[in-house]
C-alpha cells in the first residue's frame, strides 16, 4: 500500500461509479421519457396554433378553386360575387393561420417546408389576377391551387408525432384521405370550368384531370384502408355515397367527351365537397379524442418514470451512505477499543498485577462490545478478546508464580532469620558471662559474622516483598538505629557515627530502617578504599531527620550515579539475574515503603555521600519520647 | 519477630559498643571514679561512654557500674579503659589484700582514741 488510506475512504471510492452510473442513467431516462412526453405538447401546440387554422385556410382555398373554376368557365357575375365571397373568406382565414402560426412549433427538419408554406400562403394575388383577367389556363391553375394544400399536407405529416405507430398510421391515413379531397376539389374545378365554358377538355387538361382522378381514387382508398373502422365509417359513407357515385360517373363521363350537366357536377361536387368535409372533421376529432390518453399516458409514464427511478436513486444513495457510515463507524470503534486495549487497560492490569494487588480479570478485561452487526467485525472483536484475556490470565500467572516463589524465598529466609536470632540470643549471653578477653573477642567475632548473615535472611525477605519484621517495643534513638546499621557492615571499624541530635523512631521501623542503611553504609564501604574512613553524620532538618553516609572513595561518573538513584527512587522488580548492587535494591524497596527519601551525590572529598531524609512522620514525636529504649 | 515476653535484645551489638577492642585488665573490685575532667572536643565520646562517666560520678566498684550500666563487663572495660585513656575516669586500687587482723587492729586503734 503506497499511502494509508481510511477505510471510509475506500469505500467512498468503491461506492462513487456506481452511484455516478446509476444518477446518470436515471437522468438519461428521464430526459428520453420527458421528452416524448414534451413532443405531445409541441404536436398539441402545432394542432392549435397552426395546423387547425391552416387545415381551414386550405379548406376554404380549395373552395376558391372550385368557385374560381365555376367563374372562369361562366365569366358569370354571379359567380363572380360567390367567388369574391368566398376570397374574402380565404383572406380572414389566411391571416388567422399567419398570425397564429408557430414556427417554434415546427420539428428542426420542417422548418424549410413552413417556411415554404408561408410563402406560398402570402403569395395568392398573380393567381388571383389571372383568374380575373381570364388568362389562366386550367390545369396552371389547379397546379397553383394545389400546391399550397400539398405542402400543408407534407408539413403535417412531418409534424405528427411519431410515439405510437397506430397513431401516426391514423394520422397519416387522414393526411392521404385530405390529399384525396385536395385531388377531387381540384378536378371539381376543372370540370365545372370545362362545363361552364361548354368546351370539352384539351388533351392536356384531360390529361391533368384524369391522373388527378386516379390520385384520388388511389388516395381513398390507401387512407380508408388504414384507417380505425370507428373513424372509418363516416367518412367511407361519404364517399361511397349516391353524390360521390354520380360524382365518379359524371368524372368518366367528361373523360370520354360526354355531355354531362352542368348544373349537375356543380350541384353534386358542391355537396360532396361539403359532405367530405363536415365526415372529415368528426372522423379529425374523434382521433383527436382517442390521441388524448396517449398524450396523458405519455405524461404519466414520464412523470412515473421520473419519480421512481429519482427515488430509487435517493434510495440507493441513501442506503449507500447509510451502510458505509456503518461500516466506517463500526471499523472506527473497534480500532478505538483495540488501541485502549492495547494502550490503557492491559498496561493497566499489569502494572496492578506487579504491584500485587487482587485483579478481577472479568473486570478488569470485560470483553470488546463490536458497535455494529457485521460478522467480520465481531470475529475481528471476539479474536480481540480472547487476546485480552490470554494476555491478562498470562499476566495473572506471573504474578501468581512470582508470589508463590516469593512466599517460598520469604519463608526459608524467615526460619534462617529465626535460627540466626536464637543465635545472637546466645551469643549475649556468653558475652555476659565471660570474663576472659580472648574468648570475648572470639565471641565479638562470631557475633559480627551472625549480626551479617541475619542482615543476609533479612535482605532476601525484603527482595522477596516481606519486612524485616524484629519489632522492638520502645522507639530507638536514631543513633541507635545508625550505629546498628554500621555493626551490620564487614568493615564496621572504618565507619565512625558522629553524635546527633536525639531523635527516635518508633520500634516498627527499626528493623528496617537499620537494613536501609546498613545497605548504604556498607555500599560506602564497598566502594571505598580499605584505610578510608565512612562517615554517618545526622540531624533534625525541617522536613524530618537527614542523614549523610560519606566515603572518600573514588566516587562514581555521573550517569552511574543517575541511573543507580533511578534505581532507589523506582526500585524495579526483582529480577534474579541483575545482581548488580543488589543492596542498593533492598534499600530502595525499603526507602519506598516508608516514604524515605535516598539520594547519591558526588562529596566533596571525591567520593560518594548518601542523603536519606526521613519524613517527620516517620520520627517519634517529642513528648512520647521519653521512654527510649537505651 | 516479635518476642514480647523474653528480654529485649540490645539495638547496638556489643562488638560494636566497643568497635571490636577487648583489652583492659580492670579488676571488678577496682574503685572507678570520674576526675571530673571535660573532654577535649576532639574526642569522640559514644552514648555508653556518657552513660558510664555518669553512673562514676561517685566512685565505686567496676562491678557496681556494670551491672547498673546493663552492659556485659567485658564492654564496660573496654569503654572505661578509653575513659582512663582520656583522663575522664581514674582507677583506684581495690580493698585486695585487707586481712581481718588488720581490720582488727584498726578498730582496736580506733577504740583506744
Amino acid at each position: 500500500m503506497a499511502a494509508s488510506r481510511t477505510i471510509r475512504f475506500k469505500v467512498a471510492i468503491l461506492l462513487v461509479l456506481p452511484i455516478v452510473s446509476l444518477v446518470g442513467l436515471w437522468v438519461f431516462l428521464t430526459a428520453v421519457t420527458v421528452g416524448d412526453a414534451l413532443k405531445w405538447v409541441t404536436a398539441d401546440a402545432f394542432t392549435k396554433h397552426t395546423g387547425t387554422p391552416g387545415n381551414d385556410y386550405v379548406v376554404a382555398l380549395q373552395r376558391e378553386n372550385m368557385l374560381s373554376g365555376q367563374y372562369l368557365g361562366s365569366r358569370d357575375s354571379g359567380d363572380l360575387s360567390a367567388l369574391l365571397e368566398q376570397r374574402t373568406v380565404v383572406d380572414d382565414k389566411r391571416d388567422t393561420f399567419l398570425k397564429g402560426a408557430t414556427r417554434d412549433d415546427v420539428p428542426e427538419a420542417m422548418r424549410p417546408v413552413y417556411d415554404e408554406v408561408i410563402s406560398v400562403a402570402n403569395n395568392l394575388r398573380s393567381i388571383r389576377e389571372r383568374v380575373d383577367a381570364g388568362q389562366a389556363d386550367l390545369v396552371r391553375l389547379s397546379d397553383d391551387f394545389g400546391r399550397l394544400p400539398d405542402l400543408f399536407c407534407q408539413l403535417a405529416d412531418g409534424v405528427t408525432v411519431t410515439l405510437d405507430s397506430s397513431l401516426y398510421q391514423q394520422a397519416h391515413a387522414f393526411i392521404l384521405v385530405g390529399q384525396a379531397r385536395d385531388a377531387f376539389t381540384r378536378e371539381a374545378s376543372m370540370g365545372a370550368a370545362a362545363l361552364a365554358a361548354h368546351r370539352p377538355f384539351t388533351p392536356l387538361e384531360r390529361r391533368a384531370f384524369t391522373r388527378l382522378a386516379d390520385t384520388r381514387i388511389f388516395l381513398i382508398d390507401q387512407g380508408l384502408a388504414q384507417m380505425a373502422p370507428n373513424l372509418r365509417a363516416p367518412l367511407f359513407a361519404v364517399l361511397h355515397s349516391p353524390d360521390a357515385i354520380r360524382f365518379q360517373q359524371m368524372e368518366e363521363q367528361l373523360v370520354a367527351q360526354q355531355n354531362v350537366s352542368q348544373d349537375s357536377w356543380r350541384a353534386v361536387s358542391d355537396r360532396l365537397q361539403s359532405a367530405w368535409h363536415v365526415a372529415e372533421d368528426g372522423s379529425t376529432a374523434a382521433l383527436n379524442r382517442e390521441s388524448a390518453p396517449t398524450a396523458i399516458n405519455a405524461f404519466l409514464r414520464a412523470g412515473a418514470a421520473g419519480l421512481i427511478g429519482l427515488l430509487a436513486v435517493i434510495g440507493s444513495v441513501l442506503l449507500t451512505v447509510r451502510l458505509a457510515r456503518g461500516l466506517s463507524r463500526e471499523l472506527g470503534a473497534l480500532r478505538d477499543a483495540a488501541q485502549d486495549l492495547a494502550t490503557v487497560r492491559l498496561p493497566r492490569v499489569v502494572a496492578r498485577l506487579k504491584q500485587g494487588d487482587q485483579v478481577d480479570v472479568a473486570a478488569e478485561a470485560p470483553p470488546i462490545e463490536p458497535a455494529g452487526s457485521t460478522e467480520e467485525v465481531r470475529d475481528v472483536a471476539a479474536a480481540f478478546d480472547s487476546v485480552q484475556r490470554t494476555a491478562v490470565e498470562a499476566a495473572v500467572e506471573q504474578a501468581v508464580l512470582r508470589e508463590s516463589v516469593g512466599g517460598a524465598l520469604r519463608n526459608l529466609a524467615r526460619r534462617s532469620q529465626s535460627l540466626v536470632q536464637r543465635q545472637l540470643r546466645m551469643l549475649d549471653e556468653m558475652q555476659r558471662d565471660t570474663d576472659d578477653p580472648i574468648r570475648l573477642d572470639e565471641l565479638f567475632r562470631l557475633d559480627h559474622l551472625t549480626t551479617r548473615m541475619r542482615r543476609h535472611a533479612e535482605g532476601l525477605i525484603v527482595l522477596s516483598g516481606g519486612s524485616a519484621g524484629r519489632v522492638y517495643r520502645q522507639p530507638v534513638h536514631l543513633e541507635d538505629v545508625l550505629r546498628a546499621a554500621v555493626a551490620e557492615v564487614e568493615a564496621y571499624t572504618r565507619v565512625t557515627v558522629y553524635p546527633m541530635s536525639d531523635s527516635a523512631v518508633p520500634g516498627t521501623v527499626v528493623a528496617d530502617l537499620i537494613h536501609l542503611f546498613a545497605e548504604l553504609v556498607e555500599n560506602a564501604a564497598v566502594y571505598s578504599p580499605p584505610h578510608t574512613e565512612v562517615t554517618v553524620r545526622g540531624d533534625l532538618v525541617a522536613r524530618g531527620f537527614a542523614v549523610e553516609v560519606e566515603d572518600r572513595g573514588l566516587g562514581l561518573k555521573p550517569d552511574e550515579l543517575e541511573r543507580i538513584n533511578r534505581r532507589l527512587a523506582e526500585p524495579p522488580e526483582f529480577n534474579p539475574a541483575d545482581t548488580d548492587r543488589l543492596g542498593l535494591v533492598v534499600a530502595g524497596r525499603l526507602a519506598a515503603r516508608h516514604h524515605v527519601q535516598v539520594e547519591l551525590r558526588r562529596s566533596p572529598f571525591g567520593g560518594v555521600s548518601a542523603i536519606v531524609l526521613l519524613p517527620a512522620a516517620l520520627l517519634v514525636k517529642e513528648e512520647a519520647r521519653l521512654e527510649v529504649t537505651r | 519477630m516479635t518476642e514480647d515476653e523474653e528480654d529485649e535484645e540490645p539495638v547496638v551489638r556489643s562488638y560494636a559498643l566497643t568497635r571490636g577492642r577487648v583489652a583492659g585488665e580492670i579488676d571488678l573490685t577496682a574503685i572507678v571514679a570520674a576526675t571530673g575532667i571535660e573532654p577535649s572536643h576532639r574526642v569522640n565520646l559514644s552514648l555508653e561512654h556518657r552513660r558510664l562517666l555518669a553512673l562514676a560520678g561517685v566512685a565505686r566498684p567496676l562491678a557496681d557500674v556494670a551491672s547498673d550500666s546493663n552492659l556485659p563487663i567485658g564492654v564496660v572495660r573496654v569503654l572505661i579503659s578509653d575513659l582512663v585513656e582520656h583522663q575522664m575516669i581514674e582507677i583506684r586500687p581495690s580493698m585486695r589484700g585487707v586481712t581481718e587482723g588488720l581490720l582488727r587492729e584498726v578498730i582496736n586503734g580506733l577504740r583506744a582514741l
